[in-house]
């Protein structure tokens, strides 16, 4: 609703008698009248009283009617001010020259009482729609604010889940690339320690993005913490817990009784003995990993699986693999594979592949970068354009180090 | 995302027309093709032919569909390209689902005679 009770209206005329009998008029009727002599003086009572109807007639001296218009329309964007010509011109040119500058409606002079009454109700009623209108868009502006505000938190909280960039463990290092689509993200990972002879990684991709994957990606870190302190779930008496086991407990947890599918995501899970780099992981609806050797070349580990959350029946196999100094073991979520060129090109697990092995010799860091860029110029972005992809993007890269001998034996080195 | 449907017998056919069934989509398939199974409609063929991408929503989608339909009616996925029936075996919802090479298959496989 418009701020005052009683309406203002500005008339704006050079002949004094004509605007006089046009004031009194409106004062009659209650509303509270303005009045100017030309265009200028008009501008300048706009910019100090809260009027929203003007009446104006259209030859003026020093600023005519139309002129008005276009400054009524150019200077003044806070409130919409409703503006009436008064003019003897009936022609159609003259009437639309009126609208383009701006003009909401035309009276005929002389003034019809009714007519001008008419008139008036009718701009009253779009001020009203107008000043409805501003309120909600406020309203959403400032709700919307709210939420950026929100999500900007929750990325932040989100980042801080995330291990830090450069993870040594005994002889491996790890380090790994994430792109959120929106704020914040249905992908997590992580590389910790298990136990003095073992260390363990998972990957994580929430189906969807945004908020709800993000909370349940949140839940799925969680699980992995506690798993390691107070619910043990990832030992097994003083064993560490095989990957399978692991992804069967989480599925568990995870499997909604409902029909409807409410959360449910893909992930590997994994362990490696530190000491020898033998290794066991758990594929379960993730893309495949793969090991890219100091030669540069690969070999995939994992026949696929289900994913978890989906059916409370599955079985999941396990993949045995062996890190041989210099070897990297390389995770990712399907936002890489299914990362899209303008061309809709998808830009696969092979380019994935090649590029890795292409930089084999590249240190883990620089890698990660490389591999950004690869994907923002496969996106057509120019250096240092950045711009929403379509899924979240996680990459994990473990490398057990070649110079690095950790305690116990190792009769790997090449 | 428009969803053609068709009716051959006791047979629905529901063809989805998008390139990408992904998230900004999956909820109104989801909830389209639920109406149907719940109109009490006995077989359902979904014909992904004019589909070039299943991402993880909409697999989540089906897996509803597929729960929902679970006794009451009998559906079967048919024309999906390589890259997404790759994808159901990755994640073994081949093993899950009843997937047909082409419309004609996914008939012959819910008429009583077959």
């Amino acid at each position: 609703m418009l701020q005052l009770k009683t309406q203002s209206v500005l008339v704006v005329d050079d002949v004094v008698t004509y605007r006089k009998l046009l004031a009194g008029l409106l004062k009659k009727w209650g509303y509270q009248v303005f009045e100017a002599e030309n265009g200028e003086q008009a501008l300048a009572l706009l910019e100090q009283q809260p009027i929203n109807l003007l009446i104006s007639d259209w030859e003026m001296p020093v600023m005519d009617g139309l002129a008005l218009c276009r400054q009524v329309r150019q200077l003044f964007h806070d409130r919409y001010i409703y503006l009436i010509m008064l003019t003897a011109r009936e022609s159609v040119d003259d009437l639309h020259a009126g609208f383009a500058a701006g003009a909401d409606d035309f009276l005929r002079k002389p003034v019809n009482q009714i007519e001008l009454q008419a008139r008036l109700h009718a701009g009253e009623r779009v001020l009203r729609l107008e000043s409805t209108l501003a309120t909600r868009n406020s309203h959403l502006s400032s709700a919307l604010r709210q939420l950026e505000l929100d999500l900007q938190a929750a990325a932040a909280v989100q980042l801080s889940i995330l291990p830090p960039h450069t993870i040594q463990l005994e002889s491996y290092l790890a380090d790994w690339l994430f792109i959120p689509s929106t704020w914040v993200s249905g992908d997590i990972f992580n590389f910790f320690p298990l136990d003095h002879q073992a260390v363990g990684f998972y990957c994580v991709d929430v189906a969807g993005h945004g908020v709800t994957a993000a909370m349940t990606s949140v839940a799925v870190a969680r699980q992995f913490l506690h798993g390691r302190t107070v619910d043990p779930f990832l030992f097994d008496d003083d064993q560490v817990t095989s990957p399978g086991q692991v992804v069967q407990i989480l599925n568990a947890r995870f499997c909604s009784q409902s029909h409807d599918v409410a959360s449910y995501f893909t992930m590997v899970y994994g362990v490696i003995d530190i000491a020898s780099g033998e290794g066991c992981l758990c594929q379960a609806g993730h893309p495949t990993p793969f090991i890219v050797d100091t030669q540069g070349n690969l070999r995939q580990i994992g026949n696929g699986g289900p994913p978890v959350g989906l059916f409370d029946d599955m079985h999941w196999e396990e993949s045995n693999f062996r890190l041989a100094p210099g070897e990297r073991l390389v995770l990712y979520s399907d936002g890489i594979s299914e990362c899209e060129d303008p061309q809709h090109e998808m830009f696969g697990q092979q380019r994935l592949e090649a590029l890795l092995s292409e930089l084999k010799t590249l240190p883990l860091a620089k890698l990660l970068e490389e591999v950004q860029r690869t994907l923002n110029s496969w996106r057509d972005l120019t250096p240092g354009e950045t711009a929403p992809v379509a899924d979240d993007v996680s990459l994990l890269v473990i490398e057990r180090q070649k110079n690095v001998i950790s305690e116990g034996s190792d009769e790997d080195r090449n | 995302m428009k969803i053609e449907t068709e009716q051959r017998d006791n047979i629905t056919l529901i063809k989805p027309i998008a390139r990408r069934l992904d998230a900004s989509v999956a909820l109104r398939f989801k909830e389209e093709v639920l109406a149907i199974i719940e109109s009490g409609a006995p077989a359902l063929v979904l014909d992904f032919s004019q589909v070039d991408f299943i991402d993880s929503s909409c697999l989540g989608s089906l897996v509803s569909l597929l729960k929902a339909a679970n006794g009451r009616s009998a559906l079967v996925l048919c024309s999906l390209n390589s890259n997404i029936k790759n994808m159901f075996s990755l994640t073994r919802m081949d093993r899950v689902f009843t997937l047909c090479n082409s419309r004609e298959d996914a008939f012959a496989t819910l008429s009583p005679s077959a």
